[in-house]
Parts: C-alpha cells; structure tokens; sequence
C-alpha cells in the first residue's frame, strides 16, 4: 500500500513537473501560439510561409491575385512573409494549406518556434502582447512599448476646440467692427466739423461781394457783366470747389427768400451768370433722391423756368420728397397754374403732401386761373378728395354744380367731404342729397350729415333726425343728434326732452344750454 | 444615471448660453446698423421740411394733449401754461386731476379761471367716477379742459381724458415733462407724410433735464447730472431713443412708446378699448394691442417715431427710486407680454408677432432671469473643477465689449445728430460712466429687474387674473372693463 502511494507521489510529481514546465512554457499549443503572433507585426528573423498541394488550378488562380509559388519537391511553397498581423486574412486565401515557421529562412516546427520566442523573451527582444503591463502600473514602460506617433492635434488645439474657435472669431469680427464703425463714425463728425468751418470760411468769402453786387449795381450793370467779371467779385473764392459753390447757392437762396423785388432779379441774375444752374442741372440728373430735391428747391426758389421739364418727369417719383417738392415747384413756376399732373398722380396724396399744394394754391390763386375741377376727373381717390377741400377752403361756390356731378358716382371719403364742403359754404341748395345722407347706413356719412343738419337742415332733416332718434341710438350719435336739433329747432328740440326726460338726454340739455360751455 | 444627466445638463447650458452670447452681439450689431440709417434718412428728410406750413393749415389735425395729474400742486401752474404756449393751430389741453389729495385743483381754478361746467361725460371707455369737468370763461384759456375724478391710476386717467377728447390724434404726456414749442408740429409729421399705411401712433425721444438749464419751457444748456446714476440714464436714453427705437422703427417692430411722450389715433385708440388700468406698463400694453388689433384685421400700419429732442423729464437720482421705477418697468414688461402672449413666434403678426415679441421676451423680460442663471452656471463649474478661465476671460471680454460699443456708439449717435452736449467735460464724464456702467450699474439693475420678476410672482403691485390668461384678441380688453372696475 505504502509503495503504491509512494508510486502514486511520484507519478502526481511528475504530471506535475509537466504541467509546471508546459506552464513555464510560453506557450502550450500552436493555437496559442498562432493567436500570440497575430498581435505583432514583426518577430526578428522569424517568418512564415504556406505550402499547398498539387493543384495546379488553386496556384493559377492564386497567382492571378498577384502572390507567388515556387515548386519544391512535388509541392508548391508561397513566398515568405514577415508580417504577423497578416497571417488570419492570408490565412483564409490558403484554406487548404498549412503554415510553415521559418527562422533565418529555415523551416522550424513547432517547438523550435516556441524555444526561438523564449530566446528572444529572456533577452527583452520579444513581449508577450497579452503579458504587456498596464499604463497605470508602469507608464514608462508603456511608453517604451507604445510606437510613437506624432500628435498634430496638438499643434492646432484651438481648432480642435470648436466652441473656443467660434468665441476668438467672435471676438475678432466684432472688435473688427465695432472698432471699424466708431473709427467711421468718428471720421464722420471730423469730417463734418471740417466741413462746418469750411462753410463759415466760405460764407464769410461769399457775404461781402454778394452785398456789394446787391447794393451798388443795378440790374442793367449787372447783365452787362460777363461771368468772369463777376467772378473777379469774389477774390480768392475757390469757384472749382464743390462746397464753395453749395455755400454760395444756400447763400443765394436765402437771401432771396428774405428780399424782394428788384432784389430777387438781381440774385437770380447772379446765380445763371455764375453757372450755378449748371450745378442745379446735374442735381436733377443725379440717382440720389436726396439730390435731386435739392435740385428741385433749387429750381423752385431761383424760378429756373428752363428746368420745368425736367422736375416734370419726376412729379410721379416713387420718392415721397421728390414728387411733393416737384409737384410743389410746378404749383409755383407754371405759367398757368395746370393741375393735370396733380390729376396723374399715381400715388395716394399724403396729408402733408395736400398741405404743401394748398399753401402754394392760395398763394398763386389770386393772380394765375385754377382749374380744380380738373381733380374731379382723376382716377386718384385722394386727388379728388384734394379738389373737394379744395372747393371748400377756397369757397369756389361755383364748382358746387360739378360737385352735384361727383356725388353720383362718389366713394364714401369723397361723400363725407363733399358734405363737410356743404357746410363750410352753408349750400342750403343741397339740403336733399344732405338728407339723403342721414340714412346713409355707413356711420361716418351718417354722423357728418348729422353734423351738417344742424346749420343747413329743413323740416324733412327734423324728421329724419327725430327717426333716428327713435332707434335709440348709442350716447355720442344722441349727443350728435340732439345738438343738431338744437341748433336747428329749438323748439321741437325742448319738446322731444320734455317727452323723452331721460338722464342721457336732460344730461345732453344740461351740456348744450351750459353758459360757460357755450361760450368757449 | 443621474450622474450623466448632470454632466449632459451642464453641457447644454454651457451651448445655451454660447448661442445667448453670440445672439446678443448681433442683435446690437443690426440695432446700430438700422438706428444708423433711419438717422440718415430722417435728417435728409428734415431738410426739405418746413414746419411752419402745418401751424396754420386748415389741413392739420387736430390734437388733444391729455397729461393726468396727481398731487402736481407745486409746478402745475406753470406746466398748464407751457402746454398752452405750444406752437400749433388746432389743439386742446386736457388735465386729468386723478383724485390729487394736495391743492392741484384749486391752483387751477385759480389760475385759469375756471368754472364746473355742466359737460355731459360719457364713459365710452369705463373709467372711476368723474366729480366735474372744468372749462374757462377767458378766451386765453379757451384750449383748457379739466377733469376731476376719482383716483384710478394714470391710464385711468388717461381714459377719461381720452373720452373728452376732440380732436383726432391724442398726445399722451406726463405733465411734468417739458414740451418744445415746436413739439406737435414734428410729432404730427409722420401721421400727415404715410400714404400706404396708416400711422396709428408716434413715439418722441425723451430728453434728461437734470442740471440743465431751462428757459420758457425750453432747454437751452445742456449738462450731464451730478450723479453716476443720472449719468447713466443719459447714457441709457441715448442707448434706448437715439438707438433702439430708431432701429425698431427702420423694421416697423416698435413695441413701447414712452408714456412721457406718445402720439396716438383716437379712433384706434377707442377701438381697442383706450388703455388698460390693471398693468403698470400701459404705454407699451396699448401699442402692442393697437398693432395686434392693425394685425388681426389686415390693416397696414405704421408706429413711426421721432428722434428730434422735443420733451425733457427729470429722471431719478435716488437709488430707491430707481429701484422701483425699474421694478415698475419690468413688471409691466411682464404683464404686457404675458397678456398678449398669443401672438409670439405667429406669422400671423408679421414682425411684431416673430421679431419685436420674441426679442422683448428673451432680451427684455428674461435678462436678468438669463444673467441670474449665468452666473450660477458658472459657479457650478467653478465647483465641479470643469472652469475654463480663457472661455470665461474670454466670454466677459466680448460681452464688456459690447456693452461699450453699443454705449458709445449711442452717444456719439447723439453727439452727430444733435451734438447737445456740447462741453468736452461732459462727453468725458459720459465716456467715464460706460466705462464703469457693466460692472457699476448693470448688476443693480439686474437685480431690480429680478425683484420685478418676484414681485410680478407673488402679485405685489397688483395684477388681475387675465393678465395671466391673456387676451384673445386685441379688443377683447372692452369686454374686460367691467371686471377690472369691479375688482
């Protein structure tokens, strides 16, 4: 029993011993070995090849792929290749060969392989990749065993961080910009506070001559005077400047909307013989809107008839300033004072616009004929609105039957102006068309008739005014209502509040019979 | 989980607020480029204008000025005579006396000569309970018309003085301000100028009158305040009239008139039910229902807005009341958007809709909130250890930046259009303050405007329930005025 044991010791000893010596081994299979050396690109003077059968159709279609045999014995032997890392894919070309190990050229087995790796792992010259320590149990050694490569990355760290990438551009553009549109608005100012000495420098240059010119030649010297002898007037003007000249124009017109008669002559004497129309001229011409109304004024201030047909081409402007200051020149400088341009205006007459005509209307009405019924005909709504204010702010009673004309086919704001028209100048002549627009169902007709009613209304407006009341209609048009009939009956006005004594109405009694009220 | 949640959190803040950042320097940007061409345009228009026409023209409207008064004992005298100089031929001066508890009425009666009339006074707008409206014998004073009422507020005031009203368009002024002579004359402009779309209000720019002098209602020297804080508000009007306004009326998307200082057209006015008594911020609550009401019923318009110097106001030096003019501004900011919150991002609303409500929500209404936030964000990453000190140099760099140019840039705006303050001193003085204003004024103001935000929450200063449901539509707020009186 003791000698089995003995025996059973032994035999346990030495399975033991192999299994240590195959786990001191580094490694136990070829398959381990395969798998080891598929990690590694190259081994020092270890290299593998493949041997394939006979078969002369698998070589000629391997070859065709570009790999080459050679014929040794009755087998073929691929070439020899270094690169571990290749071996699975080649593998699979050669499926049905086998993998033979060369050291220094020479056919070794498996074993020889293996004691070859030990060689070289003693020495240092062969790792283990699945043996390879950790980064952090040894950086160096990880940077010993890392291949290098060079990090670029680094070199551009600033474009590898978008969001701080965006932040200096940013910056940058906006500092760009900012700087660039202080700098351009500081050159700005300079250059407009060059500019404002410049212009008193030159006024002062321009108010001396043009006062002796004024004062001490008549209109008759001045016409015999040639350009350049005017011109000598101005000692050390700088005639070529462009700002000089737009200094001595303002000067020009200025002076000659403060002066009269002979005056006048002569200043636009001196300003053609000056050749400042031609500057006028090329204002007219210009693409800046701002220049051309310029020229406009120009022409309107220093009555530059020949220029009438050019500020006429732009009476239609798409431009606001320029086709008022064009329409209000051709007001002023016509012969007669023809309003078919005003007729052809494409665009709505604005408010403003219809103020600036009126002034030069009323101005150039007492000497020069006006046909307002002209506006009538234009398809403008606002044009003919303009001709009806017209009619009434000019008290043209006798467009009145025209005015009759224009009701038939007239649109609401034309209505309420016509009859606003009708009670400016108290047209009793009209009392059934007013009527007629007390049952207008649109309010603002029926509310400015009401109005109307009160000055111009007959026994059928009481009526009409009582039916309305009737329909018991809201505070302000009772408060309308009643103070027309106020003013226009008073009698039947007391009557209706004695039969009606209501809080609203005896309020609105209150209110109209109020003294104070009254008078103000 | 939760772990990745945060890191992911603080992530998309740190875009958020990139984008915010980037956001902002734009807007500023295109607000100066659009100020800086409706300037242009505007003073080459004003060259061809003469003024003196719309004086006397049967064809200028009519204006009613409208200023409500409240304890105004000390200086209503000479204000009323100053309304009444203006130079215009057809306006009338309402005075609302808001149920002042000092002697404003009585210095009144005095002084113009008046007398209860027996005015029938019809509240097409609902209004507190009127005690006598009140008229002149002497002719002089024929243009005068005074109210007494029931304390209600300014719009409430502004109401019933809107319902007595005559004349088609109404200036709505506070009646401290002081008014150029030339005022209605240059207000009244655009309303008269637009021929394709209607001019349904007009803004004026508000002057500062401290330290300056004043002669016949007029200012003739002008100099910078005493005070860093009224410095500041010199520099803050030139950034917000001269800048702001110029460039939102380039776009037409001007959401605020100043309630200093508006023009408006009655009939719109009346049609959306005039002002609103349960906001604070009723000047801008007005224009934005004006122009929702243009917008629901496709009627072109526009708010136009004049830059000349025309009304001059005092405007606090005290920081308490500072303080609370800027937690009244915000809130009434926040009430206005809240009730008119349906037409944010709507193309139905064109502009106003899809430019001016977004922006006065983010850039307006939740800036402190976004500043407050920011400044957390960057706590946190302070904490965490995940700070970025070139980002955060950087990110400050570009938002103190800007906050210099757009200042500077808004007082050299003035010093080229107008150039009223004239003493090289003064302009050091100002560049002194946008200097020192980021880190200065700005947190102060920051921190007011997050009180707004607090006291908007809890519902100190008051605010009805529809401000948090909002209008349905712009003339809804009608049918709203017999609640707002019951409550």
């Amino acid at each position: 029993m003791t000698r089995r044991l003995v025996h059973i010791f032994v035999f346990w000893l030495f399975g033991f011993s192999a299994i240590g010596q195959s786990y001191d081994s580094l490694f136990s299979s070829p398959e381990q070995l395969i798998k080891e050396l598929t990690l590694h690109q190259e081994i020092n003077s270890l290299e593998y090849r493949f041997h394939l059968p006979n078969s002369s159709l698998l070589i000629d279609s391997l070859e065709n792929r570009g790999l080459t045999f050679k014929k040794i014995g009755s087998d073929w032997y691929s070439s020899s290749y270094s690169d571990w890392s290749k071996l699975d894919s080649l593998q699979n070309l050669f499926s049905i060969g086998g993998v033979e190990f060369l050291i220094y050229k020479e056919p070794a087995d498996f074993q020889g392989v293996v004691s070859y790796l030990e060689t070289l792992n003693s020495t240092g010259d062969f790792v283990l990749a699945s043996a390879a320590p950790s980064s952090n149990e040894n950086i160096i050694l990880e940077a010993v065993n890392s291949n290098y490569q060079p990090r670029d990355d680094y070199k551009y760290w600033i474009s590898s961080d978008w969001k701080f990438s965006a932040v200096l551009l940013t910056i940058f553009l906006f500092l760009v910009g900012s700087i660039g549109m202080i700098l351009f608005l500081l050159i700005l100012k300079s250059k407009r506070n060059r500019e404002e000495e410049l212009q008193k420098v030159y006024d002062e240059l321009v108010v001396g001559p043009l006062t002796t010119l004024l004062f001490e030649k008549d209109l008759a010297q001045l016409e015999e005077i040639s350009p350049e002898e005017l011109q000598h007037f101005f000692p050390n003007a700088p005639f070529q400047k462009p700002l000089f000249r737009i200094v001595l124009i303002n000067r020009i017109i200025g002076l000659n909307k403060k002066m009269k008669g002979d005056f006048k002559d002569k200043l636009k004497h001196i300003y053609k013989k000056l050749n400042l129309t031609d500057d006028t001229n090329r204002l007219l011409k210009s693409k800046s809107w701002s220049d051309v109304t310029t020229g406009i004024v120009q022409v309107n201030e220093m009555d530059l008839l020949e220029f009438l047909l050019e500020v006429k081409k732009h009476t239609n402007s798409p431009n606001f300033q320029v086709r008022n200051q064009a329409g209000a020149t051709l007001l002023n400088l016509s012969e007669n004072v023809d309003l078919t341009f005003l007729k052809e205006q494409a665009y709505p007459l604005s408010d403003w616009q219809q103020m600036h005509y009126l002034r030069i209307i009323k101005y150039v009405q007492a000497n020069k004929s006006l046909e307002i019924s002209v506006l009538f005909k234009s398809e403008n709504q606002t044009v003919r609105c303009f001709g009806i204010k017209l009619v009434k702010i000019l008290g043209r009673l006798d467009l009145l039957d025209e005015l009759r004309e224009l009701t038939k086919h007239a649109r609401p704001d034309e209505i309420i102006e016509v009859l606003k028209t009708y009670g400016a100048l108290g047209a009793h002549m009209e009392i059934d068309f007013i009527n007629n627009c007390l049952k207008n169902p649109l309010p603002e007709i029926r509310d400015t008739a009401i109005k109307v009613t009160g000055d111009l209304g007959n026994e059928e407006s009481i009526e009409i005014l009582l039916e309305l009341l009737k329909s018991n209609p809201n505070i302000p048009l009772r408060k309308l209502i009643l103070g027309s009939l106020f003013r226009l009956n008073r009698e039947v006005f007391e009557e209706y509040i004695l039969k009606y004594p209501q809080f609203e109405n005896q309020s609105i009694r209150k209110e109209l019979t109020d003294q104070v009220l009254q008078h103000v | 989980m939760y772990n990745f949640l945060f890191y992911f959190l603080i992530e998309v803040f740190g875009v958020i607020f990139m984008i915010l950042s980037f956001s902002v320097i734009l807007v500023y940007l295109l607000i100066m480029i659009f100020s800086a061409l409706e300037m242009r345009d505007y003073r080459r228009k004003n060259r061809f204008i003469d003024y003196q026409d719309i004086i006397t023209s049967p064809l200028a409207p009519g204006v009613s000025i409208i200023a409500p008064a409240f304890n105004e004992e000390a200086t209503i005298v000479n204000n009323v005579k100053s309304l009444l100089s203006l130079h215009y031929g057809k306006f009338e001066v309402i005075i609302v006396n808001d149920g002042s508890r000092d002697n404003t009425l009585q210095k009144l009666i005095n002084a113009f000569q008046l007398q209860k009339t027996e005015f029938f006074y019809y509240s097409e707008i609902k209004t507190q309970a009127i005690r006598g409206v009140y008229r002149s014998e002497n002719k002089s004073f024929r243009r005068l018309t005074i109210i007494d009422k029931e304390n209600g507020g300014k719009a409430d005031a502004l109401n019933a003085g809107i319902n007595i009203s005559q004349m088609e368009i109404l200036a709505c002024i506070d009646v401290d301000c002081i008014l150029s002579s030339d005022s209605i004359t240059r207000m009244v402009r655009p309303f008269m100028e637009e021929t394709n779309k209607k001019v349904i209000a007009v803004g004026g720019a508000i002057g500062i009158a401290n330290n300056c002098d004043i002669k016949d209602g007029t200012v003739t020297t002008y100099r910078v305040p005493e005070s860093a804080i009224g410095r500041f508000q010199v520099v803050e009007y030139c950034r917000a009239f001269l800048m702001g306004r110029m460039a939102w009326s380039r776009i037409n998307g001007l959401m605020l008139i100043s309630g200093a200082f508006g023009f408006f057209k009655k009939d719109i006015v009346l049609a959306v039910g005039g002002y609103f008594p349960n906001t604070v911020g009723e000047d801008m609550e007005l224009v934005v229902r004006m122009r929702r009401y243009m917008q629901e019923k496709r009627i072109p318009y526009r708010v136009g807005f004049v830059p000349d110097p025309l009304c001059w106001t005092e405007v606090p030096e005290d920081e308490k009341v500072l303080e609370r003019q800027r937690n009244r501004w915000m809130r009434g900011t926040i009430e206005t958007l809240q009730l008119h919150q349906k037409i944010g991002l709507k193309p139905r609303y064109g502009i106003l809709g899809m430019v001016s409500f977004p922006f006065w929500t983010v850039f307006e209404k939740l800036a402190p909130i976004l500043e407050i936030i920011g400044l957390l964000y960057t706590l946190t990453l302070l904490i965490l250890g995940d700070f970025s000190v070139v980002y955060f140099i950087a990110l400050l760099l570009m938002i103190y930046l800007l906050s210099m140019l757009v200042s500077t840039f808004s007082v050299l705006f003035e010093q080229l259009a107008f150039n009223n303050y004239k003493n090289k001193k003064d302009l050091y003085r100002l560049i002194g303050t946008i200097l020192l204003e980021p880190i200065m004024i700005h947190p102060k103001i920051v921190w007011w405007g997050l009180k707004g935000h607090i006291d908007f929450i809890i519902g100190r200063g008051g605010w009805g329930k529809m401000i948090r449901t909002g209008f349905k539509s712009a003339e809804e707020r009608k049918n709203l005025d017999s609640q707002s009186i019951a409550s």
